[in-house]
């Protein structure tokens, strides 16, 4: 919080320190006042018109009168108005450096939160419930629209991101990209449950009708209905691709999309005589020969479905990465196709030892 | 003094430099390390006698093409295709044992022995002298450089090529404007436990991929899909596949139509079996119930030209074995290219004009066991169109029995 750092308190060397970092004249009270009156201005008035188009949608003479009772001093909200254009540059400035040092509820929240001072002491330093905020911040604010509601939620809950630099950006995109986003979720969620029951597959089709010939797809079936996803690549590599809220967006103009249910049914009609039947026996000699290949797909398996967190390594990499340094290490993630493999190879190599 | 010991960890870093190294300059040190050139004489006086059973041509031009499939010139021009990948990237496995490179022309020996016998990469090292892991490694890399490389060879003709499949084929099965034959056959694999899933189960209980290819008259590949789990019906992969997309957006198979002598538009199409829905541009034969003359007549210049399809791919899956065996649990992502350059291979025979020796395509049907599925699908379009060339060639066989 802005407001929990006194500047005098907190010991002056660190403020020294920042302020000659940043280029700003040190311990001269002036400055210091000038650096008190900027948080003070900041944080009492959070955005006095956050949203350029609230103007037209509320009315003007009661968002002003809300906050006149806040601030109880109208001419000192004048001054403040004057002085924040005034120090806007400087504000922005600061504010990176504090971002920097101090988990902040978000330069970007200023723009379109309609939160209070009060709301923002309470805003907790994770956001474990991004909703708890949107009680709170109806608080100062007559103008009670589900975008009001909506918005603050889903910006406090991406202001974990949004620490390193202030945006302006209008807010309207701002809520209706947000919709959109949530639109998806809910169709994700909704084609979630719709898929409930259905087996999964992930395959890799080559068609050499498409300009790109090899494609990743997740292949949804019961009984005779198939569904066809696209799916992202990388997210599979990363993941292993065992959630279905991976599947990318491009879902929806995917004309893969379709549901091929059994189009005028299939009837077995005749049998096929080869000659040549299958060989089972061939089993032997491809056993032997694939051993290799098995282990290897498992190996891979391994490295793709460790969890997140952990470094996506087989144990027998530790030796390696005793010796090596943290930059090797990252050097090694499997990021393409070949990567992967030359990393399995040097893994491979250090359990034959 | 007693000898220096060099410690375990100064060994591996030796051999991490050497790796670097090995990375860093295109070419090897070629003094030190001689690649093998005369891998081919090598290999030919230890396979040629070594198996008394085997057919193996006493001719070694002959005997070359037993082992790999194709022609030395074809051998030297798939090496041409990807010489830059194969050079570029030497790994550590690419050493035979006697320390030796790995020639660029014996590693697509090794990769084309492994893909054309479907042997073990046990056996196929064994025969030339390398560990199964080489195999293993050259296989799988002549496989992702191929199939960058080789793209030209499989593409979908060009108006002025497509006139000329098209007149191929109405001189060879009286098809005004056929443009080629749709099949599709099973690669039939074994999956692990945890991956088993009845996705991949197809109708005679195997765990395959389907590989769905449409040819033209040389059977050449023109389109092919792969990758599709087996329990899909050849329909359902024919709806998910880009032809049929760009087909029913008028993108493909789009050319001139051709109004017939007794009457009726065809439009560009291609022929494919029962298994397959009858559309505008996909022609299937009528039900063999019931089937008046002109149908008959119509069913039995259809089959022959559909043919050419199923011969396909009784000629690739002859020639690159591996596709004729089960696989053991292979990787499901690595499988689709194994395939795709297989049919890249059999395309770049064709293309260079090398005869198949007589013994290699498979002499039955390429999907034995397998029912063939009865798609009801009808559009009334293709419907008409069926009906106009069934008159068609009616007409015309009527007119040649007068004659």
């Amino acid at each position: 919080m802005l407001c929990s750092v006194p500047p005098g308190k907190s010991g002056s060397n660190w403020l020294d320190r920042l302020r000659s970092n940043k280029g700003f004249p040190t311990t001269s009270d002036d400055d210091q006042n000038n650096l008190d009156h900027f948080l003070l201005s900041h944080d009492q008035n959070p955005n006095p018109n956050p949203n350029p188009t609230e103007s037209t949608r509320s009315d003007s003479g009661s968002t002003q009168s809300d906050h006149d009772r806040l601030h109880r001093n109208s001419t000192h909200h004048q001054q403040q108005q004057q002085q924040q254009q005034q120090h806007k540059q400087m504000y922005s400035l600061m504010s990176n450096v504090l971002s920097e040092l101090f988990f902040m509820d978000g330069a970007d929240d200023d723009d379109h939160i309609q939160s209070s001072k009060l709301s923002r002491k309470k805003f907790p330093r994770k956001q474990t419930n991004p909703k708890f905020l949107t009680s709170t911040t109806t608080n100062n604010n007559n103008s009670t629209s589900p975008q009001y509601v909506t918005t603050p939620a889903t910006a406090s809950f991406d202001s974990n991101n949004s620490l390193k630099e202030v945006k302006e950006n209008n807010v309207e995109e701002e809520e209706e990209e947000e919709e959109k986003k949530m639109k998806l979720k809910n169709n994700k969620k909704k084609e979630k449950r719709e898929l409930v029951g259905y087996s999964r597959s992930e395959v890799t089709v080559i068609d050499t009708s498409f300009g790109v010939w090899k494609s990743e797809k997740v292949v949804y079936r019961r009984k005779n209905v198939w569904k066809v996803r696209n799916f992202g690549r990388k997210r599979k590599r990363m993941n292993g691709g065992c959630d279905d809220d991976d599947d990318n967006d491009d879902d929806n103009d995917d004309p893969d999309d379709d549901e091929y249910e059994n189009a005028g049914g299939v009837l077995k009609k005749m049998k096929v005589l080869g000659s040549e039947s299958i060989a089972a026996s061939n089993e032997g000699q491809n056993l032997q020969n694939d051993v290799r290949e098995e282990v290897y797909k498992e190996r891979t398996d391994d490295l793709v479905q460790v969890p997140k967190k952990r470094l996506p390594f087989p144990r027998s990499c530790g030796k390696s990465r005793k010796g090596g340094s943290s930059v090797i290490l990252i050097k090694g993630l499997p990021t393409g196709k070949k990567n992967g493999e030359k990393v399995y190879s040097k893994c491979h190599k250090d359990t034959q030892r | 003094m007693a000898p220096h010991k060099k410690s375990k960890k100064s060994k591996r870093e030796l051999k991490k430099l050497k790796k670097r190294k090995s990375i860093s300059t295109v070419v090897p040190p070629v003094e030190s390390k001689p690649t093998e050139s005369d891998w081919w004489d090598t290999f030919w006086r230890k396979n040629s006698s070594s198996t008394p059973g085997s057919l193996v041509p006493s001719d070694e031009a002959e005997g070359f093409k037993h082992f790999f499939r194709v022609s030395k010139n074809t051998f030297e021009y798939i090496c041409s295709l990807v010489r830059e990948d194969l050079i570029s990237r030497p790994p550590s496995g690419l050493i035979n044992i006697e320390g030796r490179l790995l020639s660029v022309e014996k590693q697509v020996a090794i990769a084309l022995r492994r893909l054309a016998s479907g042997e073990s990469q046990v056996s196929v090292g064994a025969s030339f002298g390398v560990g199964q892991s080489t195999v293993s490694q050259v296989t799988w890399r002549f496989i992702e450089a191929l199939e960058e490389r080789a793209k030209h060879h499989l593409k979908w003709p060009d108006s002025n090529r497509m006139e000329e499949v098209k007149s191929k084929f109405e001189v060879s099965f009286g098809m005004p404007n056929c443009c080629g034959a749709i099949d599709a056959t099973h690669i039939i694999m074994t999956l692990p436990a945890v991956q088993t899933s009845d996705d991949w189960c197809d109708p005679e209980n195997n765990y395959s991929m389907l590989l769905q290819g449409i040819v033209d008259h040389e059977m050449r590949f023109l389109d092919i899909v792969t990758g599709w789990p087996g329990g899909m019906t050849v329909s359902r992969v024919l709806k998910c596949t880009g032809f049929s997309k760009l087909c029913e957006g008028g993108e493909r198979l789009n050319g001139s139509v051709r109004t017939l002598p007794g009457g009726g538009d065809i439009r560009e199409f291609i022929v494919g079996g029962v298994g397959y829905p009858l559309l505008p541009w996909l022609i299937t034969p009528y039900d063999s119930n019931g089937l008046s003359a002109s149908m008959s007549t119509f069913n039995a210049l259809h089959e022959a030209a559909r043919l050419l399809a199923v011969r396909a791919f009784s000629r690739v899956k002859g020639s690159w074995r591996i596709l004729n065996k089960v696989m053991w649990r292979p990787d499901k992502r690595k499988l689709p290219s194994i395939i795709l350059v297989c049919c890249l291979l059999h395309n770049i025979v064709v293309d260079c004009g090398d005869n198949l020796l007589p013994d290699v395509a498979l002499s039955g049907h390429h999907d034995p066991g397998y029912g063939e599925e009865y798609c009801k699908q009808v559009d009334p379009l293709g419907r008409t169109m069926r009906d106009n060339l069934a008159k068609f060639f009616h007409q015309g066989k009527e007119k040649a029995v007068s004659k």
